[in-house]
């Protein structure tokens, strides 16, 4: 009777025992059992109970101990029992793996791969989109732009707008204004270019950043012009060109030849507020030479990128709501230049590297992000489909240990723990993987205009990312396995021999798992395909000039030692010199070149035109261009006349137009002799000479943009580019345009000396359609090996599970082909069934890559094509070694094998 | 006066002993084994029933003894204490270095030789 009511209550401990409960019942028990006792020895029952309580002693702090005791020792016994199980778990989990060794190989190294080179991608990513700028504000910094009615894509500020919205607007905390430039640093072997930004003297402080040597800039330091020239260093430039010496501090170096001194050098997190690129320090904006003081008063002038921080309380849109305010209180003020103009606030990891594409950042980042999820997929899938085989072959066994009592529980746990002991070693795997992954990477050298800064580093946030990776692929790999192993069906099992029957169910989840790698492979190859395509188009389209056989090198004069009037003389005697270079065709020079990385443009008032002239006129990039540019560039003449030597400063102001900007203003006339006023409605009147046909500037595959050609004198831009199209290599070429800069002023620099197609490579034109092409293609490759690892696994379990079949089918004489059509069928129906849904979806997600493809379709049918003769030939690969195997049965022991 | 630690340490390790003795008959409820001690004891040993419990409970979480409910004769729920084998090594164990030390003392005790 008793033992009934004590398996009752062990029911009830299986769940927890009810501590407080059982000493209360226990005590008064107790109590109640003397009082009886006092009762019958003739007691009353009030007394009887009153001296019972005595008898006990303290009662209620007895309950209160014993409660205590028994409640930490029920959680000493809990914590005990699950580290117990567990650890019974992982031993048997090691003894089951240490039996399949091969099985442990692969799924260790799938993971390792699939885990490690998405956690290197990711630190790609991560480095240029996510990770936020060092110092104690880099996670709140806003950036700030400036919309344009007419233009499509949000531009930095002016000076003057910027110290309006800083003095007037609540909202900011901090805001700060820098531009970039590349200057000289004068040494004693000549001249080093190096990138520097000129920011306010917030800089520092908006992005509470301190430095590791020195001060950074006080208020006040920005005032003025040239009064406080002084530079804060980041490390590595402290580092490059200083050789890390502490000394520094205090010394004046020269930049463009004005003497600069060092107050301080950077930590090395930082490397400038662009979070892709590397710069060499800061001054404060306006105190090293030239000057921009008109530049720092002119609204016209696009000149400074805003970042800042929102006051504590502040949301998004209610920064925005206040800009808008802002900017238009000052198109109200100021309606010749901010009639069209707005202001707008992102947060700052969407405006990298440029606020310009403020709007495809977060695309971008989503759709490498989903490359790299879709990866890791393949290689759960991957494991998920070894470890069914496992769970299947194994079907047996768990079925008795079903039978004989093991709870279900009990054997998903095992599978469980199965599961995480392998994706535990494929994460540790995982970390050589991403490590050597990561080096790999960051010895890339692409070059570049920019200084790109691969800022890709196995960091904690690399590692939380491996760490968070190799989880979801512990949980997603061991679903179905877990699944399969819940599965009882124990009657048809135990009956079914174990060699011959691949039970339907998981069979089919296989083969779906199978259908499913190879549907993402193809997507991701199409993808990696299309702008693989896309970067080679680019770099032989028709950008509307010449592509080839021009070398260019670029120079740039500074006053005191040359004016206007100087500077053209020796840019005249450059072009003469570079006229003798052997197999020089035709010479030039050019203030802006297509696809590089500085334009300007100017208000254009046009005379005797039908067009509606907005009231600030038309806004037109313009550029001064010398020698023979538009022979040089290949760029025809549409009418009228090219440049003469006559267009000289004193001459008649001239203008060559091109076929875009003579459409918009004059459109069905001829525009040789029209006239158009610039800068202003009554500013410089300009006639137009000639006609060409428009180039591309800034998007590959654009259509041309209204643009105007100046004579050089006319014109005299501090920088220019010289051009030599020549009948030899081009790259033999550019010793001789040093040659010919130098031997007319040895004192010039020389920098940007390439080749034309160098030019459009590696810089702004096709920088992003080529990462994009190279890390899609890493992708699809790694994709494709995944897949095929998992085809082949399949296959090869399959011929594994059918052997007594096949031994049947040879023995009673079946041929080779047959064979080999049974199981490479096989893999075929599930590659043709993955390639159909595969093509489906990648149809899908090109459609989406549209906006950044050049010339080719979406559904470009040499990619899909391509696509799918290589996954049919891996398909067939994968389906080999196992039908070989097939094909080396015996049919007499696998009849004789049961 | 309040037992010193000293003497807190002699009770629970007497008690203890007690405790086992008392199990080695049989399952019994702590009201049984605190009624055993008294009776046994001629009523001299006077326990604090409430004492008896914390020992109950921590010779329990020490294996000595196990516990389970069941019914009394009068059908009422009561937590049985059962002697474990561990438990049941250990009353042989504390039962020989008892009758040994308590030899010893009476010896001291009834001594007839004063020290030399």
């Amino acid at each position: 009777m008793a033992n009934q009511s004590a398996k009752w209550h062990r029911y009830l401990r299986f769940w927890r025992p009810n501590v407080a409960a059982d000493v209360d019942a226990e005590v008064a028990f107790h109590i109640d059992a003397r009082a009886d006792e006092l009762c019958a020895a003739g007691l009353d029952r009030g007394a009887a109970r009153a001296r019972a309580e005595r008898e006990f002693g303290d009662v209620d702090r007895t309950r209160a101990t014993l409660r205590d005791m028994d409640e930490r020792h029920a959680a000493l016994d809990r914590r005990a029992n699950a580290l117990g199980d567990l650890g019974r778990d992982v031993k048997v989990a090691v003894r089951a793996l240490r039996r399949s060794p091969g099985l442990v190989a692969v799924v260790v190294l799938t993971f390792a791969l699939g885990i490690g080179i998405t956690s290197a991608i990711y630190s790609v990513v991560d480095a240029f989109m996510f990770r936020p700028l060092p110092g104690a504000y880099g996670r709140e910094l806003v950036v700030l732009g400036r919309t344009d009615r007419e233009l499509a894509i949000p531009l930095p500020l002016s000076y003057p707008d910027y110290a309006d919205i800083r003095a007037d607007t609540a909202v900011f905390a901090s805001l700060t204004a820098y531009t970039s430039r590349l200057v000289d640093l004068n040494t004693d072997r000549g001249a080093d270019r190096i990138w520097i930004d000129d920011a306010t003297a917030n800089y520092f402080s908006t992005l509470g950043l301190a430095p590791m040597l020195g001060r950074t800039f006080s208020p006040g330091d920005d005032d003025g012009e040239l009064a406080h020239p002084e530079m804060v260093l980041t490390y590595v430039a402290w580092q490059r060109r200083f050789a890390g010496d502490s000394g520094v501090i205090g010394r004046v170096i020269r930049i463009n030849d004005h003497p600069v001194t060092v107050i301080g050098v950077m930590p090395p997190s930082f490397h400038g507020v662009r979070a892709v690129t590397e710069l060499d320090g800061v001054v404060p904006i306006n105190q090293v030479g030239p000057v921009v003081t008109a530049a720092l008063s002119n609204r016209r002038n696009i000149l400074v990128n805003v970042f800042g921080r929102l006051r504590d309380g502040v949301s998004m849109s209610a920064a925005a709501r206040a800009l808008h305010l802002k900017a238009a209180q000052l198109a109200r003020a100021y309606p010749l230049t901010n009639a069209n103009v707005d202001e707008m606030v992102v947060r700052e990891h969407f405006a990298r590297p440029d606020v310009s594409i403020s709007g495809s950042t977060p695309v971008v980042a989503a759709i490498f992000m989903s490359l790299v999820l879709l990866v890791l997929l393949v290689a759960c899938a991957n494991v998920a489909s070894v470890l069914l085989a496992r769970v299947v072959v194994r079907r047996r066994e768990l079925a008795i240990r079903t039978a004989l009592g093991a709870s279900q529980w009990r054997i998903v746990r095992q599978a469980l723990v199965e599961c995480s002991l392998l994706s535990l070693g494929g994460g540790l795997a995982a970390l050589p993987v991403t490590f050597a992954a990561v080096r790999a990477m960051q010895s890339i050298r692409i070059a570049t205009d920019l200084p790109i800064r691969w800022g890709m580093e196995l960091d904690g946030r690399v590692l939380a990312f491996l760490a968070l990776a190799t989880l979801v692929a512990a949980v997603v790999a061991s679903i179905a396995p877990a699944a399969a192993a819940r599965h009882r069906d124990l009657n048809s099992l135990l009956k079914a021999s174990a060699g011959n029957s691949a039970s339907g169910g998981h069979t089919r989840l296989r083969s779906t798992l199978v259908i499913a790698q190879v549907a993402v492979s193809v997507v991701v190859l199409v993808c990696a395909g299309l702008l693989v395509r896309s970067a080679r188009n680019a770099l032989h389209m028709d950008f509307g000039f010449r592509p080839d056989h021009v070398a260019m090198a670029a120079t740039e004069w500074r006053a005191p030692a040359y004016d206007s009037v100087r500077a053209t003389r020796m840019y005249h005697d450059i072009l003469a010199k570079a006229a003798s270079i052997p197999g020089a065709r035709s010479v030039a020079l050019t203030g802006f070149l297509p696809f590089g990385f500085s334009r300007d443009n100017v208000p254009v008032f046009p005379i005797a035109s039908s067009a509606h002239v907005p009231v600030n006129g038309f806004n037109y990039f313009y550029d001064a261009v010398g020698g023979d540019y538009f022979a040089t560039m290949d760029v025809p003449l549409l009418a009228g006349r090219t440049f003469v030597p006559g267009d000289s400063a004193g001459a008649t102001q001239v203008a060559i137009v091109n076929d875009a900007l003579a459409k918009a203003l004059w459109p069905g006339e001829s525009a040789v002799g029209k006239q158009f006023h610039t800068r202003s409605a009554g500013g410089p009147v300009l006639e137009v000479v000639g006609v060409v046909r428009g180039m591309q500037d800034l998007v590959p595959g654009e259509t041309p943009h209204p643009y105007i050609f100046r004579p050089l004198g006319q014109l005299v831009p501090e920088e220019m580019t010289l051009l030599v199209y020549t009948n030899t290599d081009a790259a033999a070429a550019l010793p001789g345009l040093r040659r010919a800069i130098t031997s007319v002023d040895a004192q010039l620099p020389v920098f940007d000396t390439r080749t034309i197609e160098q030019h459009l490579r590696d810089g702004q034109a096709l920088i992003f359609p080529r990462l994009g092409s190279e890390f899609a293609s890493i992708f699809g490759v790694l994709a494709l090996l995944l897949a095929t690892v998992g085809m082949y696994g399949v296959i090869a379990y399959s011929v594994a599970q059918r052997t007594r079949e096949i031994g049947v089918r040879v023995a009673l004489g079946a041929r080779m082909p047959v064979i080999l059509r049974l199981v490479v069928g096989q893999g075929m129906r599930l590659a043709w069934i993955g390639v159909a849904i595969g093509l489906a979806l990648a149809v899908l997600v090109a459609g989406a890559l549209r906006a950044i493809l050049f010339g080719v379709p979406p559904r470009d049918p040499l990619v899909l094509t391509t696509v799918v003769v290589l996954v049919t030939i891996v398909a067939i690969v994968a389906s080999a070694v196992p039908a070989r195997r097939a094909l080396r049965i015996d049919p007499i022991r696998a009849l004789r094998d049961e | 006066m309040p037992p010193t630690a000293a003497d807190l340490d002699l009770l629970q390790g007497t008690l203890d002993v007690m405790v086992l003795k008392s199990l080695s008959w049989g399952p019994m409820h702590g009201f049984g084994i605190a009624k055993w001690i008294r009776q046994t004891t001629d009523e001299i040993l006077q326990i604090d029933d409430g004492a008896l419990y914390p020992a109950l409970h921590r010779m329990e979480h020490r294996g000595l003894i196990g516990a389970d409910w069941g019914l009394t004769e009068n059908n009422r729920r009561a937590k049985y204490y059962t002697l474990t084998p561990k438990g049941r090594q250990q009353l042989r164990a504390r039962a020989a270095s008892w009758d040994l030390y308590s030899r010893a003392v009476s010896k001291v005790i009834h001594a007839t030789a004063q020290p030399a």
